[in-house]
């Protein structure tokens, strides 16, 4: 099985180094490509944003060319007043914490059970397990809000079958709710599974042995052995996840569009952050002065959690080294 | 886990049968949609349980195929995603040698500034993209698509290829420079082909962004002739009903070469990911 990173980067990876110009414009010539490309195509965007969140263009028509001016902070004030935003900000919140959470155990149980010496034929299974992830996320939104239409459905079929109520999933808040839910954990759960995967080689059999001579049972090894060992895969994979549900945005928007939605004005029940962002923005109101301050509040918001997650993930890299 | 005693009989059958029921879940959907297309008509407006067609048919397949554009789609769609794969690869995989290999002054900040970077929501700044692309002529075509594509994939290919070139020793290539190569020469030689699962992963995944992308095509593309796959099955809806079988059928046609291609490359998907990242 593969080595992870944690066995790894003590040893400097660099070539042996001339200081000299030669190397120094190899290098540079290397990145250039690069560099070019991401202030193009990353750069420019976000400063074009800053300046758009400056601006009172908040016009009715699709990319105006019509008149605008600077107006100050007036996009983020008014932004930032709204009580709307924070309920859409805890929301996404919650949601990215449930998803993540719910992939680590599922991800995990599935990665145990395929590994358990018990299992016949695992190659097998395992390329069925992770089917779902290439599947493309349009298709995914596709039959699962057709599996979960509350006349037609599958879902509803077998649930009226087995006599249970059936509600009409996508259009009740807290069913639509878990109906999101449910279908990111389907397309998600195998990349956790194989990361997990991984992660498990990793261990040190004997461990296990000297933990069951010891007469540790299933749990106690499960949490002190194999969780804490799989951390420095783990922790990484859960922070990148974390910061990716937090930007969900294609499953929910081609499933709900934000909905139901209870009253004009407010929130939809899976509104999420940039699903919301994209209704303000791009459909009917068109309010792109409003909608690049809150890319650029999100942009801040996530670059908090990125580089509070790059010092954490150092931190437990370090701690296995 | 590894288990010390051999497990029971009834241990043995409770474990397959719990797989199998997540199986199940997992392939379920991708059942459905196969059966779905199958389905003449309006058959799938049905309020009873289906799991086979009384009447199986290939209609579905043969209206999405030749009486809509969808081969010019699916041209369009290949082209989008294998120009974004070689463009960010080729891009990524230099970028990222300069990073594993030499040392300069900035090279730590440069790893976290590109990081940072990704943080931005690129979504919400479809307009500034919108305005980049028009600034060159490139609105309403595909060029500017695999651009936009191309934004959101560098920076996270860099770290990827970099993580994973930091896994490979480097006295190969230093052997090979003793040999008298240049540090081009080693890395092309030596190096590249070492890296090969990480590279299928990250060609993998930029070929998977590329063909499955929607919202953003639907709104850099007005022509209907540039459609990718997407965009043109999504236009199929007419507001009242969906016509699920079409949509069926064309989703099948869409998905079996990236599941292929998925099944071809999932040996390397978990050292791919694991020692790099």
């Amino acid at each position: 099985m593969a080595q992870t990173r944690a066995d790894l980067g003590a040893r400097p990876a660099a070539l042996p180094q001339r200081r000299d110009n030669q190397t120094r414009l190899t290098a540079a010539a290397y990145l250039a490509p690069a560099l070019c490309a991401i202030a193009i195509v990353n750069v420019f965007p976000i400063l074009y944003s800053l300046y758009m969140s400056l601006t009172n263009r908040n016009g009715p028509r699709r990319f105006p060319v019509g008149q605008f001016e600077l107006t100050g902070f007036e996009n983020y004030a008014r932004l930032l007043s709204q009580p709307t935003f924070y309920i859409v900000f805890l929301k996404s919140v919650a949601f990215a914490l449930v998803c993540v959470a719910l992939f680590f155990v599922f991800g995990l149980a599935l990665a145990l059970l395929l590994e358990h010496p018990a299992i016949r034929g695992r190659a097998i299974w395992r390329t069925l397990l992770i089917l779902p992830w290439a599947v493309p996320t349009w298709v995914t939104a596709l039959v699962w809000k057709f599996m979960f239409n509350g006349q037609f459905g599958t879902i509803n079929h077998v649930l009226r079958g087995v006599g249970l109520p059936a509600p009409d999933w996508l259009t009740v808040p807290f069913t639509a709710w878990v109906a999101i839910v449910i279908v990111n954990l389907w397309m998600s759960y195998p990349f956790f599974m194989l990361i997990l995967i991984g992660g498990l080689g990793t261990i040190p059999g004997d461990l296990y042995e000297a933990a069951s001579l010891d007469g540790a049972g299933f749990w106690r090894q499960l949490f002190s052995i194999t969780i804490p060992l799989l951390r420095p895969v783990a922790v990484p994979a859960l922070i990148l996840s974390a910061i990716a549900q937090f930007q969900m945005f294609n499953t929910v928007y081609l499933m709900t569009r934000g909905g139901p939605f209870a009253r004009v004005g407010e929130s939809g029940s899976t509104e999420l952050l940039l699903v919301w962002g994209y209704n303000q923005g791009f459909q009917g109101s068109m309010m792109y002065g409003l909608t690049s301050a809150f890319s650029i509040v999100v942009f801040l918001i996530l670059l908090a959690m990125t580089l509070g997650a790059t010092r954490l993930t150092n931190a437990t890299r370090g701690a296995y080294e | 886990m590894i288990a010390i005693r051999k497990p029971g009989p009834l241990i043995t059958v409770l474990l397959h049968a719990a797989l199998l029921l997540v199986t199940l879940f997992a392939l379920f959907p991708i059942y459905f949609t196969f059966q779905a297309s199958l389905q003449p008509g309006n058959t799938l407006y049905s309020t009873e349980l289906q799991l086979w067609p009384a009447n199986p048919t290939g209609e579905n397949y043969a209206y999405v195929l030749f009486s809509l554009p969808m081969v010019t789609w699916l041209r369009n769609s290949f082209i989008v995603a294998l120009a974004t794969t070689v463009v960010t690869l080729v891009i990524a995989v230099s970028a990222a040698y300069a990073l594993s290999r030499f040392r300069f002054r900035g090279r730590g900040s440069l790893m976290t500034i590109m990081l940072a970077l990704q943080a931005f929501p690129s979504l919400l700044a479809l307009f500034a993209y919108y305005l980049l692309l028009n600034q060159v002529g490139l609105t309403n075509t595909l060029v500017g698509l695999v651009l936009v594509y191309a934004a959101g994939a560098i920076v996270l290919n860099i770290w990827n290829l970099k993580g994973y070139f930091d896994t490979i020793p480097v006295d190969l290539e230093e052997a090979a420079m003793i040999d008298g190569c240049t540090p081009t020469q080693a890395f092309l030689r030596v190096m590249l082909p070492l890296a090969r699962p990480a590279l299928a992963t990250t060609a993998l995944f930029g070929f998977l962004a590329g063909w499955n992308e929607y919202i953003i095509a639907q709104t850099l593309l007005f022509d209907e002739a540039l459609y990718t796959a997407p965009v043109g099955i999504f236009g199929l809806q007419d507001g009242f009903r969906n016509p699920w079988g079409w949509f069926a059928a064309a989703s099948f046609i869409v998905s079996v070469p990236v599941v292929i291609l998925f099944l071809i490359l999932q040996r390397n998907l978990v050292s791919g990911l694991t020692q790099g990242g």
